[in-house]
């Protein structure tokens, strides 16, 4: 271990707020820069401007799914208005505990889509890439988006119980019996592919 | 040969036990007042749970606590429940006491006493712990802390709200300070001086007994609960100002223990 | 129970202890001023049923700021009580009973005293049970299971407060130590919620406690021992429970940088932390609790038991003015009842 590190205590004062500016697991107080974690706190100089205090933690942050980011779900369930989603992964973090998502039809595609149908888009088990667009209301928990060329299901299971393969923005195919199924299909991104 | 087991050769008229039970203590030698019972904390104790932590005071209290960083909150109950909920995250508290935990005869875990005073404990951690946490971060979720009381030799809330902070803060949750508690009393007599962390005969026999837990750091007081025979203003202030100082004294322990629990944490990594 | 004796008469304490203005209404009286209310109370009550009022930044801000000039929003200073309305006899099937209406508040509490066992610990005392029911009535929220939680809260609350020795004498109670004693049990119904339960549930408590009426009994032993207990053929011939050392609660909310006594529903919505304290009519503070979610400055919180006090004393002189003068009218009172 580095003994140069230094480590804190939520509600440890670091620094005056005109001398860095305040980072990731920090708040801010009557001028004053103090930690909200327990963690080790790093202090990065940038080119230009203060040098930003953070506290960071070993574990991987408790992120929580918010508005604008891409999350990793698995389909639970559809109805002919929406699908019931559990959202498993932030970006690439996973969650430590599941949040449900609802992602409605008219917020499947981002064309026609008065034409769109909740069956022909997911099937239950299916994996899909989603975005936030809100943190619902009263009555629904998270609603998210597939209304775009990189999102949409990335991996599903056919009939026979052999994964797919996309064969066009709309529908995929089993290798074994060759049928076809219609979802809808995410390009994904060159950056979500591990192999 | 065989016992008659329906048949109980008792007296007609019984009483209960404790009507005859010895008055134990009342002579111990007087405490010095401004002596802490030592604190016993560690972090991070529990492998399963976000956070843990472990409190015990040397007369013989014991709390273990977990905590578990934000989940997905229960579908809310009515409309203004929801809008509170997509504002901030909702901590929950649950406080149990062991079956064991306490002398005399076992309480009955169901029982309606038990579970009033369960309720009442974990209410009062609430109030004393919501003000820790930076619960606008959280929208849409809950924090679960769970405390175990394990044995009850007096100062329990007090425990509980200093194990409870550490655990919150061990699972890593944004957290504005951690809250330390302390509890006193004063006995019957007039002459009587407050004495810091009473064991449990003590707070049995005194007149007036305070809790209170502080956020050290920010020296705000995030609970305050007192009963017993009236006072003035001034007495509850002095008493207040006496706790609070034992809640600096003690903040050191914890903020130690914390800051172990992370390193042991990052040299596992 | 006996022919029984009601007023209803305002109560009300501004400024601390400086005056308490009371005024005697008779039953038409207060009817005609009811009526000319009427429009007006209409509206608030309905205001009143949505627990949970929704306020904007700008309100709050609004409030906050008027807190700061010691000028609340419906003209109040910063220690001064609403007018509270107290009527006391208003159940007949109870030993004791009371309504408080402070503000849109407005409380109802029952006493029954009925025969039980002593408590083992403490053999020749009677007990009180509390009880607070959040009936769907307050608020919709407290439908099913919603008002347990503040229902418990209350409770725990009273019992604590009066846990402490000599709050009532509970050795009066009992009838034979370690067999009989009196147990009285104190319902409080919410009726409409409108801020600052707490204050108006024990001033609605000490007034039901004051008019409770237990029957005298008297305990009969023949040679063999055994006993027997003969309840007065005299209905007058009850035990009166002396209530001068009832304490009454205080919250004081914060709200800002300072605190008010007696916060309406909106200002609650703008304190996130308050201080209830039960103070006796002597001005000693018996118990003290902070509720909320935010947490208070040291200072704060010995200003606040100082006001607590002061205002509760004078809360004391008040209600026990109004108290006496409804049990001087004796049975020539009328009742005025919940539509009077």
């Amino acid at each position: 271990m580095d003994p140069s590190e230094r480590f804190c205590v939520p509600g440890e004062r670091l620094c005056s707020a005109e001398e860095a500016t305040a980072g990731s697991g920090t708040y801010t107080r009557h001028g004053f820069i103090f930690s909200s974690l327990a963690g080790c706190v790093e202090k990065t100089s940038e080119e230009s401007g203060l040098p930003v205090v953070s506290v960071v933690r070993d574990s991987d942050p408790q992120l929580l799914p918010d508005v604008g980011v891409v999350v990793t779900c698995k389909v639970c369930s559809i109805n002919s208005r929406f699908a019931k989603v559990h959202i498993l992964y932030i970006g690439s973090t996973p969650l430590k505990s599941i949040f449900r998502g609802t992602i409605r039809k008219e917020d499947i595609r981002a064309t026609e889509k008065d034409k769109v149908e909740v069956y022909k888009s997911f099937r239950p088990g299916d994996i899909v890439l989603a975005k936030v667009i809100s943190l619902g209301d009263s009555q629904s928990n998270y609603l998210l988006t597939t209304a775009e060329n990189e999102l949409g299901v990335v991996a599903a299971h056919s009939d026979a119980g052999m994964q797919m393969v996309p064969i066009s923005w709309c529908e995929m195919q089993c290798p074994r019996t060759h049928t076809k199924e219609f979802r809808k299909v995410a390009r994904v991104q060159p950056e979500f592919l591990q192999t | 040969m065989p016992v008659d087991h329906r048949r109980l050769c008792g007296p007609e008229e019984s009483h209960a036990p404790a009507l005859w039970a010895a008055e134990e203590g009342g002579d111990e030698s007087p405490r010095d007042p401004w002596a802490l019972r030592p604190l016993f904390a560690r972090a991070a104790v529990l492998s399963q749970a976000d956070g843990s932590a472990y409190v015990e005071l040397s007369g013989g209290t014991k709390v273990l606590c977990a905590a578990w960083g934000p989940r997905e909150a229960p579908e809310p109950p009515t409309a203004a429940a929801a809008a509170a909920a997509l504002r901030m995250g909702r901590l929950q508290c649950d406080f149990r006491r062991a079956p064991f935990a306490s002398r005399g005869a076992r309480r009955r875990p169901g029982s309606t006493a038990e579970r009033d005073a369960e309720r009442d404990l974990a209410a009062a951690l609430r109030t004393a712990l919501e003000p820790t946490l930076q619960l606008e971060r959280y929208p849409r979720t809950r924090l679960l802390v769970s405390v175990l009381l394990l044995q009850d030799e007096g100062s329990v809330l007090a425990a509980a709200i200093s194990a409870g902070a550490l655990a919150l803060a061990d699972s890593g949750v944004q957290m504005y300070d951690l809250a330390v508690g302390c509890a006193l009393c004063r006995g019957p007599d007039p002459s009587a001086a407050w004495v810091l962390q009473p064991g449990e005969a003590e707070e049995r026999r005194a007149a007036v007994r305070l809790t209170v837990a502080l956020l050290p750091a920010l020296n705000q007081v995030s609970a305050v609960q007192g009963a017993g025979s009236g006072g003035t203003p001034e007495d509850w202030a002095e008493a207040l100002c006496f706790g609070l100082d034992a809640c600096y004294r003690l903040y050191p322990v914890l903020r130690q223990s914390l800051l172990q629990a992370t390193c042991r944490r990052r040299r596992a990594m | 129970m006996s022919e029984r004796r009601a007023t209803l008469r305002r109560l009300s304490c501004s400024n601390g202890a400086s005056h308490c203005s009371r005024l005697l209404e008779g039953t038409a009286a207060s009817r005609e001023r009811r009526k000319r209310k009427g429009l007006s109370a209409v509206r608030r009550e309905e205001a009143g049923s949505m627990a949970a009022v929704v306020l904007s930044e700008p309100e709050k801000l609004y409030i906050v700021h008027g807190v700061q000039e010691d000028l609340r929003v419906d003209g109040r200073g910063c220690e001064d009580y609403r007018c509270a309305e107290v009527e006391t006899d208003v159940v007949s099937n109870t030993s004791g009973s009371a309504r408080v209406k402070l503000g849109n508040t407005d409380i109802l509490v029952g006493v029954k005293a009925e025969m039980g066992t002593p408590k083992i610990e403490k053999p020749d005392e009677g007990y009180l049970e509390f009880c607070v029911d959040c009936s769907a009535n307050a608020t919709p929220e407290f439908e099913g299971r919603g008002g347990e939680e503040l229902g418990t809260e209350i409770t725990s609350t009273f019992y604590t407060v009066f846990s402490s020795e000599n709050s009532v004498d509970l050795k009066s109670l009992c009838i034979n130590p370690r067999e009989h004693c009196w147990v009285l049990y104190v319902d409080v119904l919410l009726l409409v919620c409108g801020g600052n339960l707490f204050d108006a549930i024990s001033i609605a408590v000490k007034a039901a406690l004051f008019n409770t009426r237990i029957p005298k009994v008297r305990v009969l032993e023949d040679e063999e021992g055994s006993k027997e207990i003969e309840l007065s053929d005299d209905p007058y011939d009850c035990i009166r429970l002396n209530v001068e050392n009832v304490p009454l609660i205080v919250t004081l909310s914060k709200i800002g940088y300072r605190h008010v006594v007696d916060a309406t529903l909106e200002e609650e919505a703008c304190s996130l932390a308050s201080l209830l304290v039960s103070v006796t009519s002597k001005g000693a503070l018996t118990s003290i609790k902070k509720v909320g979610r935010g947490s208070l400055d040291p200072e704060s919180i010995f200003e606040m038991m100082e006001t607590g006090k002061k205002v509760g004393k004078a809360l004391h002189v008040a209600l026990q003015k109004i108290l006496d003068e409804e049990e001087s009218l004796g049975t020539s009172r009328q009742k005025v009842g919940f539509l009077g």
